[in-house]
């Protein structure tokens, strides 16, 4: 029992980490605040959902056609609402990102109804292991789960554009004068991060059912996630999900419902005493 | 001197209003907007002393629940549960303000959010406070006898608290408290000369929460329920969209419109698609945002200096 | 007694020290002077002073009383009021409105007085309208004391960041940079202001890179270089003073 809700929370935590990859790139190091994250996330779902079951298109169609999809709209996202207001008032900053969250579950909601869908399950079968019980679904997830954090930590460490979009989150005035431009770096990360977002909707939303409003949860998650791993941080975000997750697994075995509050709990504790999470840099908050 | 009328005239509009309006429908839309307008007048003062809040919808709660659970399991009056409530929410405001009112700008932001979260779970998850199903019925209040029940009486009732927090709100924007408040967006220069800038967050949030709880110890007596499910997140993000659409400049006038405004239109549009509503919020948030940055109740002043442009080549008279 | 003892003050952000181990007094009346090349821990020391950074070590007496910990308006409270480098004022607000969000600390009605708009409050208020007036006319700004702040010329926004700190009451004043990027008429000006507050029983400290200025006004100097305390005098033993001379070599002389 014990062995099977921790193996429960893995599963559940690495979801987190898809969820949390976007935005980690997004939030975490540049400080973009896409509060749409969760909608980005469940209109990948409801693209891949349309390519593989309504349009019979196949499992690798769908799925690079809903990441590819997702990831546009992060690049006209960030062109066309972001990068106009950025700096200006926190209204303006926060109030867009709301402004587009609110639109893109209406309009969800507006084209594809407030139903539930099931999404046909791509890859089925179970796997039984000692006495553990785990849905082939879940292992593939896992294993894309793993690979995408394995690429982004790969492009941030190692190559040109992702060392560039390091140095402007550490320092922007330092970055521009070596010829680093901010904007350039923020149309990148947003592409990347929604492109993100849109893989993990169509990678999980197969799992459970779809619908407009799915968006709310996984923006939370990744929100808890980034900030118990720390902004910026890949390996945070990595760790922060698994412990999300299995913190989660067994406060919902012992605690109930109550259990949701937890995630709740740990992004105000933190904010308040330790903001830069695990593996941040340090930064101060309060004044 | 027109303004005076006018103002005479609003004023005499919103007192015989219950008796314009004989549709009980359109009666619980204008109480709702009147329970909104209180949280955008707090939204926007907190606002004022340079904080973004996610949260008010918490402190709803917290003076709705506040007020049922004293007439529920200890029998009190309702209108000692609605003073319970404004007081138990500002006290949780003190302290919640306490720890956090230090945090500026995203962060707080993101914390009252969480918080919101938290509190919607707290009676949630625990049978005494209802679960997710709630508690009721829940008394009404009397008043000399006569009990509300009729939407008039509430209508009244929601007025004079709706008139209360404006006037509060009116007579700090209008006082040097208003200034200093404002001041606050310097934090260094305010600081020099002796502004306590948390000081006067932390009282800005108070008096916001406050009035939020009060409307709270309004609310569940007027729904005649309390549910987990009327103080998510949700209705925080429609107070701030709500504000910005009304238009922060002003501390009553901007807030009360885009509370009352969305309201009803979103009610409006609500019986002819369910999607329709986030759809509109979230569009008209954008368009205001990025075509109206001061609101609607910016729209009459940008009409008229537009036309006093256009009369500009024309020969005097009188203007 | 010292109206500020300074003692063994040191602030170092990560690795870097910015202001090392300085020790130094002010005496009540005086105009002290800070002078020392970019970099070396002037206006870092003036923000420890006002409250608005925290001491890594070190003590700071204020009239008898220990101020470090306070925060930076509690400190204004107690008598120290700073000015920044650049002018920092209200730039949307008028001159006078400005003024009198600087008479704050003077305010004795309470919130419910305010709220309920009592005469007390509206005789208060008036008075400051007065007062603020007045400091307005002394400084030399009558002629836009209901102009915006955005749109005074740069000596006149230095003019309005003093009149600032001066409608706070100061025991102790901390100008920073006073007369930086002013033209030669302008520097007098604010000097005659200057000795002007000394009058008034003020105490001033002054740091400036204006080297005519800082010897012309100030009775004693002291060099500040690396964060480190380098030399202490008058101005005719600073001017004589070779390490100095030597560190302010390549520096624009005034």
């Amino acid at each position: 029992m014990i062995f099977q809700t921790l193996v429960n929370g893995v599963v559940t935590g690495l979801m987190y980490v898809l969820m949390a990859s976007g935005l980690t790139l997004v939030f975490g190091i540049l400080r973009i605040v896409n509060f749409a994250h969760g909608q980005f996330y469940m209109l990948g779902a409801f693209v891949f959902y349309v390519i593989l079951d309504v349009a019979g298109l196949g499992f690798p169609v769908a799925f690079i056609v809903s990441t590819i999809a997702i990831g546009l709209l992060g690049l006209v996202t960030e062109k066309g609402l972001f990068r106009p207001l950025e700096g200006k008032s926190l209204i303006g900053v926060i109030g867009t990102a709301l402004g587009l969250m609110m639109f893109l579950e209406g309009a969800a909601e507006l084209i594809f109804g407030p139903i539930d869908r099931n999404v046909s399950t791509v890859f089925p079968g179970v796997l039984r292991l000692g006495g553990i019980i785990l849905p082939v679904e879940r292992l593939i997830m896992i294993g894309m789960s793993a690979a995408v954090m394995f690429a982004l930590y790969w492009w941030i460490q190692r190559t040109k554009s992702g060392t560039a979009t390091r140095a402007v989150s550490q320092d922007e005035y330092a970055a521009s004068l070596m010829g680093i431009k901010k904007a350039r770096c923020s149309l990148l990360v947003m592409g990347i991060g929604s492109a993100l977002a849109g893989a993990a909707g169509a990678i999980l939303g197969p799992l459970f059912f779809i619908n407009p409003y799915m968006g709310g949860v996984p923006l939370i998650k990744a929100l808890i996630v980034i900030t118990l791993g720390g902004m910026g941080s890949i390996l945070g975000a990595t760790l922060g999900g698994l412990i999300l997750g299995i913190v989660e697994a067994f406060a919902y075995t012992y605690l109930g419902g109550i259990a949701e509050i937890i995630g709740f709990l740990i992004i105000i504790v933190l904010l308040i005493v330790r903001p830069q999470g695990l593996f941040g840099e340090p930064f101060e908050l309060a004044e | 001197m027109r303004k005076k009328a006018v103002f005479i005239a609003f004023g005499v509009l919103v007192l015989v209003l219950p008796f314009l309006v004989r549709d009980d429908y359109y009666m619980h839309l204008i109480i709702l907007s009147g329970i909104y307008s209180i949280l955008c007048m707090g939204w926007v003062l907190i606002l004022r002393a340079g904080q973004f809040s996610l949260g008010q919808a918490a402190f709803l709660a917290i003076g709705a629940y506040t007020s049922a659970i004293l007439a529920l399991k200890f029998a009190l009056s309702p209108w000692l549960g609605l003073l319970a409530g404004g007081i138990s929410a500002a006290i949780v405001a003190l302290l919640l303000g306490w720890i956090v009112l230090r945090i500026r700008g995203l962060y707080f932001a993101v914390i009252t959010l969480a918080f919101n979260g938290a509190v919607q779970l707290i009676p949630a998850n625990v049978d005494y406070l209802g679960g997710w199903i709630g508690l009721a019925p829940i008394p009404s209040f009397t008043l000399g006898g006569i009990e509300f029940i009729d939407k008039t009486s509430w209508y009244y009732l929601i007025l004079a608290l709706v008139v209360l927090s404006g006037l509060v709100t009116w007579r700090i924007e209008r006082s040097r408290l208003g200034r200093y408040f404002k001041a606050t967006a310097n934090e260094s220069l305010a600081q020099s000369i002796g502004i306590d800038t948390v000081g006067y967050r932390m009282l800005a949030f108070v008096i916001a929460c406050l009035f939020a709880g009060l409307a709270g110890g309004i609310l569940a007596p007027y729904l005649n329920y309390v549910a987990p499910g009327d103080f998510a997140v949700w209705k925080s993000i429609q107070v701030q969209i709500q504000s910005t659409i009304g238009g922060t400049g002003s501390l009553v006038a901007g807030p009360v419109t885009g509370a009352t405004m969305l309201i009803i239109l979103g009610e409006v549009l609500r019986a002819y698609a369910k999607g329709l509503e986030p759809l509109l919020y979230g569009l008209l948030l954008l368009v205001v945002i990025f075509l109206l940055p001061d609101g609607l109740i910016s729209l009459p002043g940008i009409i008229r200096k537009r036309m006093r442009i256009q009369n500009k080549g024309e020969p005097q008279n009188c203007s | 007694m010292p109206l500020l003892e300074v003692k063994e003050v040191t602030r170092h952000f990560g690795g870097l020290i910015a202001v090392d181990n300085v020790t130094l007094n002010v005496e009540e009346g005086e105009i002290l002077g800070i002078i020392g090349p970019n970099g070396a821990g002037k206006t870092t020391l003036f923000s420890l002073l006002s409250g608005f950074l925290k001491l890594s070590h070190g003590e700071i007496i204020f009239q008898g009383k220990s101020i470090d910990g306070l925060k930076a308006h509690a400190i204004a409270k107690e008598g120290i009021i700073r000015t920044f480098q650049q002018s920092n004022v209200y730039r949307g607000e008028t001159v006078l409105a400005n003024i009198m969000l600087a008479c704050r600390l003077q305010d004795k009605v309470g919130f419910w007085g305010t709220l309920f708009n009592v005469s007390r409050y509206r005789r208060e208020e008036e008075d400051k309208k007065q007062r603020a007036t007045e400091i307005i006319s002394a400084i030399g700004l009558r002629d836009n004391i209901n102009n915006l702040a955005g749109n005074l010329s740069h000596g006149q926004l230095r003019l309005l960041g003093i009149a600032m700190a001066l409608a706070c009451n100061p025991k102790l004043l901390l100008l920073d940079e006073p007369v930086s990027g002013l033209g030669l008429e302008e520097i007098h000006m604010i000097m005659e202001r200057i000795r002007e507050i000394r009058e008034r029983g003020i105490t001033v400290i002054v740091v400036e890179h204006e080297m005519r200025m800082v010897m012309n006004v100030c009775e004693r100097i002291i060099v500040l270089n690396f964060g480190k305390k380098t030399a202490e005098g008058t101005p005719e033993q600073i001017k004589g003073n070779k390490q100095v001379i030597e560190a302010y070599l390549g520096e624009e002389q005034g």
